[in-house]
């Protein structure tokens, strides 16, 4: 079949044109409007959905946090701790045995101060990193003056994180043995306060009792030896202790986090093409910077949500196709001519000379840059706990913008362009996360992250125009603090 | 290369100017601009799609690619080029035509048919253009691509994903089809 076929369909067809509906335009201009304002829209949504699931699990923790996540002691009126009593079936600090040997070294067992809500039963020791305070509260041994080692000794897994908490604890502790001791021996109840002890034979509704110790000691007196271990603020006046000063630490940290890696892109389109693309750049180290906000849902969830920026760089090199560069001349040369009638003469004419040449392509190189500025969402949970390292894994999707492109890039086998972001999606980039961490806790406040992880593109950065997609790759190893606020 | 000048005289301003009030995102500039050249584009896309809504569709999407990245161009090469590329783009995405990868047919084997170049010549474009709808999708593509937009096989093949030989085996089924339905029209001698 000739191109007569072909050369008919492209006459007719080449300059054919046909009306479109007059409104074309208006809509064409009404949805570029919406369209401009369209990313605002969605990173504010991004936002606000990010914000209220952040917000909603802080009011729903917090409002639990009196009943299963003890970190403070609470102070409660007279009232008040009536209603605790007749609730617990625990018996009044009237009607306790004054000479019960049991209750000689007592201790309120039933004060729940492990956010696990294990329960600090007679001899049972709890560890864990999140634990405010860690209490052995074997009646047969004396709290006052036991040291970490000490513990250790005996052979139990403790270990006291909040040492101020644990003092002052071991403060209250040391007053009501001295009280039941001064009870014992003056045969009189001289105080006025509401100090609920607890009879060792109530032991079964104790282990059943998750609510918060309640120790009113607004007037202890205290006569005997142990005086010595008393906080601080206390005095021979009967000064309240200042429960009120405990520190408690808030569920928010900072962590800040830098590293370096290799990022790539996966292309898929015409293979061949892709082949030349692979070829042509080549991915150097790229680079990354994170903030993020992280709220502790519970000691072994959290959630996180921040800002990371990654430099994605890339060497590119390529030589282009060699070139024959053809050039005409014209040279006037003379020849003799034998003419039978006019004998010789010399006759001068022009002959054509068409020289080629090849030359050699040019090699182009250059540094490929791409910024891309992401909002990473993730939830991170700790896997194992050994002392004061923690193995973690993390989990998130993120939602990004390319804020820059340089270099260059190969449209065909011999033709290279100019990057440019313009070319990229100036937003909606979105990539799953995932990372195992290692966390050193260096005391309550600061921890020191190491975070390897990887990256993967859901989406083609490429955009809409151009049918070759584009997926960005990155395996990247982090390192940073975290910082509880 | 700088862009070539159309010195229409019925525009107030040549099209170098309309680019650049175009790239200030100037409304009226882009309103001349797409009166210069939606007829045209409206053409190349009714080429591509089945229906003049689908056209209208892919005209629009493409003219908002225009006026987002009109910034790009650079000059180099002509304009209606480049808002043409852009449309055939713009069509080819829309409506995902991916060339079938080599699949057998009846037609790779058949005898050549002869047409009558005389008669197509003096048909109608819009009657020429009802045939060429009813090609299917992927050879109606391909054909538009090497026959009437000017691509090679191998710059089809990029822009499809497909190989050289996949583009050059569609071409070949496309034209004997085309034949075919010429025949069926009674264009044929």
């Amino acid at each position: 079949m000739s191109k007569e076929l072909e050369n008919i369909f492209k006459e007719k067809f080449e300059n054919f044109e046909a009306k479109p509906s007059s409104d074309l335009f208006d809509k064409i201009q009404s949805k570029r409007n919406k369209k401009r304002g369209g990313w605002i829209w969605t990173a504010a949504a991004f936002v606000l959905i990010s914000s209220a699931t952040v917000g909603g699990f802080v009011y729903f923790n917090s409002e639990l946090q009196d009943s299963d996540h003890t970190e403070t002691v609470k102070v409660l009126t007279e009232p008040e701790m009536q209603n605790v009593e007749k609730s617990t079936s625990l018996p009044h600090p009237d009607e306790i045995s004054q000479s019960d040997s049991e209750t000689d070294q007592m201790v309120p067992s039933y004060i729940d101060l492990n956010s696990d809500n294990q329960k600090l039963n007679n001899g049972q020791t709890v560890s864990n990193k999140n634990d405010r305070v860690h209490s052995n509260t074997d009646p047969s041994i004396s709290l006052t003056n036991d040291t970490n080692a000490e513990v250790q000794s005996r052979g139990e897994n403790t270990k006291i994180v909040n040492q101020k908490l644990a003092d002052l604890y071991k403060a209250i502790v040391a007053k009501e043995q001295a009280e039941k001791v001064r009870r014992s021996k003056t045969n009189s109840s001289s105080t006025k306060g509401n100090v609920i002890e607890v009879d060792h034979s109530n032991k079964n509704n104790i282990e059943n009792h998750t609510d918060i110790a309640v120790i009113n000691a607004d007037r202890i007196e205290d006569n005997t030896d142990s005086q010595n271990d008393l906080d601080a603020e206390t005095n021979e006046n009967n000064v309240p202790l200042p429960i009120h000063k405990l520190v408690k630490l808030s569920k928010w940290s900072i962590e800040l986090t830098a590293g370096a890696g290799y990022a790539d892109r996966l292309l898929s389109g015409e293979s061949s093409y892709i082949t030349l693309r692979n070829e042509s750049e080549t991915p150097q180290i790229s680079y990354m910077a994170d903030l993020r906000a992280v709220y502790e849902l519970s000691p072994k969830w959290n959630v996180q949500l921040g800002l990371n920026a990654l430099r994605r760089n890339e060497s590119f090199e390529y030589k282009l196709p060699n070139t024959t560069v053809t050039k005409e001349r014209q040279e006037t040369r003379t020849e003799t001519v034998i003419h039978p009638v006019l004998g010789s003469y010399e006759r001068e004419y022009t002959v054509t000379i068409t020289e080629t040449k090849e030359v050699e392509g040019e090699t182009v190189t250059a540094d490929n840059t791409f910024t891309f500025v992401n909002i990473p969402l993730a939830f991170e949970r700790n896997l194992i706990s050994r002392n004061n390292l923690t193995l973690t894994a993390r989990a998130g999707v993120s939602a990004g913008i390319f804020s820059s492109a340089n270099g260059y890039f190969l449209v065909s086998i011999a033709d290279i362009a100019e990057l440019n972001e313009n070319e990229h999606k100036t937003w909606g980039i979105h990539t799953v996360n995932l990372g195992l961490g290692a966390l050193y806790t260096v005391s309550d406040r600061l921890t020191l992250v190491a975070y390897p992880q990887i990256n993967f593109g859901l989406n083609s950065s490429f955009a809409d125009q151009y049918i070759l997609t584009q997926k960005h790759v990155s395996a990247l190893g982090t390192i940073g603090i975290r910082v509880r606020l | 290369m700088k862009p070539t000048k159309d010195r229409s005289k019925s525009d107030p301003l040549n099209e170098e100017q309309l680019i650049e009030g175009c790239k200030r995102n100037d409304v009226h500039c882009q309103k001349l601009l797409y009166e210069k050249y939606a007829t045209k584009m409206m053409g190349v896309s009714l080429r591509y799609c089945n229906s003049k809504m689908e056209a209208e569709d892919v005209l629009q999407d493409a003219f908002i690619k225009i006026f987002n990245k009109i910034k790009t161009f650079k000059g180099e090469g002509s304009f209606e080029g480049w808002v043409r590329k852009v449309v055939v783009f713009t069509a080819l995405k829309s409506n995902d035509k991916r060339v079938k990868k080599f699949e057998p047919s009846n037609l790779d084997n058949a005898p050549e048919q002869t047409f009558n170049s005389q008669a197509i010549s003096k048909m109608e474009t819009d009657s020429l253009l009802k045939i060429l709808n009813k090609l299917p999708d992927g050879y109606k593509t391909v054909f538009n691509l090497y026959a009437i937009e000017g691509y090679s096989h191998k710059e089809i093949g990029e822009m499809l994903g497909v190989t050289e030989v996949t583009s050059r085996t569609q071409y070949s089924r496309a034209k004997k089809q085309l034949v075919k339905l010429l025949a069926k029209y009674g264009i044929d001698r």
